[in-house]
């Protein structure tokens, strides 16, 4: 244990050194939407309060030797220096990665606030996991087999993905429209304010769902006269619950994977 | 190529209706140009949606009521839209249903219609595209989902606005609300029975294939039975899709 951690000092020491970081800024004419796509990089989302989006790399990549005075095939041009494109059109501003060497580096986006924000990582080459801290405002996730955590947030939000878990820890809920989680494999566990109002929706079939909030059984098991007293075999997919009365709706799905709710 | 010219012949490269010169053009611009790219995406996947859907011919005075819902889009007085809370709910649930009825008219405008009316829909399919894609966000276009369903009678053009929803719109979390509404409709609406059945070969989000499948399967619709069958057996079917069709198919008599 000794000797890897002291392997690992020399190993990191020296790339710590060389690793420095890179930043491109870039401020929409329109402040609408966003949507970042084949960036396979290691994604953290924020906020800011001014207007301009505002991209941090790691990134350190050359092209090869062999390829001197030649063009990457195929691919968009490297507008920000960071191995990404950056174009807005019709009131949409795209980031989009421009060479698959992207995926071992990290990128810190931060968007104005307000503006509706959609990631598509939903590459079967994305094997790094999605971090969204402290973000208000609309946002749209894809992904394939990459995690995703929210933390500090509000919603909206979807979030959808294959074999990736979703975590998402509210800061409250965004009453203005609904939020909707789900999976196929992953968990998807979330944390609300004990006052939240909401419409929670959860659905799952082979996982187990865990609760601590107050929730209150809505699910309309209405029966005709003959079934009084027989318990109902058959149920639907989907148990609905209000919280704290009712609000706007928070829709949870994982069909395989565990479903966690938590109280704040 | 400027974008605007790319943009309005995308229909025609779809089709392939260009002359060789331009369709090589526009190939070239669309290769390099994410925005041209992404309506060309659009568009092909929204017209394979289309062909997937049966054959309908379209009666007569189809032409006249389609000019009307478009009027009805742009001017937002029309009082069968007054009943929705909120404008952000009606435009959308307007989008949702021109989407669909849009859908089952060009399904059907094959054979023998004048060239004119063809530009026109041609048109409407890339307005019908961008509306429904563009502009509404993931929670506004489900907020509008339910909306439609909760202010709305159980009408076929509700069925239809959602049942392209479920089968074109590029927010998994979309497709799933509208299937979850139209989950409830199942087991006694025949329209909604074998549109979900139909749509089993046009999903390919796993997500999406397993709840259909369950919903499907749940409702004791034996029609779906080939259909699932189809998924199962497919090469690039997800495996947690595969298992999952496996289980249900042995509750289908
Ligand atoms: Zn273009």
């Amino acid at each position: 244990m000794k000797r890897f951690t002291i392997l690992l000092a020399v190993i990191a020491l020296p790339l710590a050194l060389l690793s420095q970081e890179s930043k491109y800024e870039y401020t929409p004419k329109v402040k609408s939407r966003i949507l970042i796509a084949d960036l396979l990089g290691e994604i953290n989302v924020k906020n800011n309060t001014g207007n301009a989006i505002v991209i941090t790399s790691d990134i350190a990549f050359e092209k090869p030797e062999r390829a001197e005075g030649l063009q990457l095939l195929g691919a968009m041009e490297d507008n920000t220096g960071l191995g990404l494109n950056v174009s807005e059109a019709d009131g949409v501003v795209k980031i989009v990665g421009t060479t698959k060497k992207v995926k071992d580096y990290a990128y810190t986006i931060s968007v104005p606030q307000g503006v509706k924000l959609s990631i598509d990582y939903n590459s079967p080459f994305a094997r790094n996991n999605l971090k969204v801290d402290s973000y208000n405002g609309s946002l749209e996730i894809k992904t394939l087999s990459s995690n995703v955590t929210l933390s500090n947030c509000t919603g909206p939000l979807t979030v959808s993905s294959v074999s990736g878990s979703i975590e998402a820890e509210f800061n409250s809920l965004s009453q203005e429209q609904p939020t909707s989680l789900a999976t196929v494999s992953g968990l998807v566990d979330i944390t609300l304010p004990a006052a939240t109002k909401a419409d929670i929706q959860v659905s799952n079939i082979t996982g187990d769902v865990y609760n601590n909030l107050d929730l209150v059984n809505t699910s309309d098991n209405e029966k005709d006269k003959r079934s009084e007293g027989l318990d109902e075999i058959k149920h639907r997919n989907n148990t609905e619950y209000t919280l704290n009365g009712g609000g706007q709706k928070l829709l949870l799905k994982s069909i395989s994977g565990n479903i966690y709710l938590r109280k704040k | 190529m400027k974008c605007e010219e790319v943009k309005i012949n995308i229909p025609e490269l779809i089709d392939g209706k260009l002359d060789a010169v331009t369709g090589a053009k526009m190939e070239q611009h669309i290769k390099g140009c994410a925005s041209c790219r992404e309506e060309y995406n659009d568009l092909s996947s929204f017209l394979k949606f289309t062909d997937s859907l049966p054959e309908i011919e379209p009666p007569s005075g189809m032409k006249e009521e389609f000019m009307m819902m478009l009027e009805e889009q742009t001017s937002s007085q029309n009082p069968r839209l007054i009943i929705l809370p909120s404008w952000t709910k009606a435009a959308a649930v307007v989008v949702l249903a021109l989407g669909t009825f849009a859908a089952g008219y060009f399904s059907g405008s094959g054979n023998g219609q004048n060239a004119q009316l063809t530009a026109e829909v041609q048109s409407l399919k890339q307005q019908v595209v961008l509306a429904g894609l563009k502009d509404y966000s993931g929670p506004q276009k489900i907020e509008a989902v339910y909306s439609a369903a909760e202010y709305s009678t159980q009408s076929a053009d509700l069925v239809d606005a959602l049942m392209y929803t479920l089968n074109s719109d590029k927010n998994i979390n979309v497709r799933l609300a509208a299937l979850n509404v139209l989950s409830g409709m199942v087991s006694d609406n025949q329209q909604v029975k074998s549109g979900l059945v139909q749509s089993l070969l046009v999903q390919d989000n796993p997500l999406v294939q397993i709840s259909l499948i369950q919903v499907l399967t749940e409702s004791g619709v034996n029609e779906a039975k080939d259909n699932i069958e189809f998924i199962k057996n497919q090469a690039g079917t997800d495996p947690n899709v595969k298992d999952f069709a496996q289980d249900m198919m042995k509750t289908i008599i």
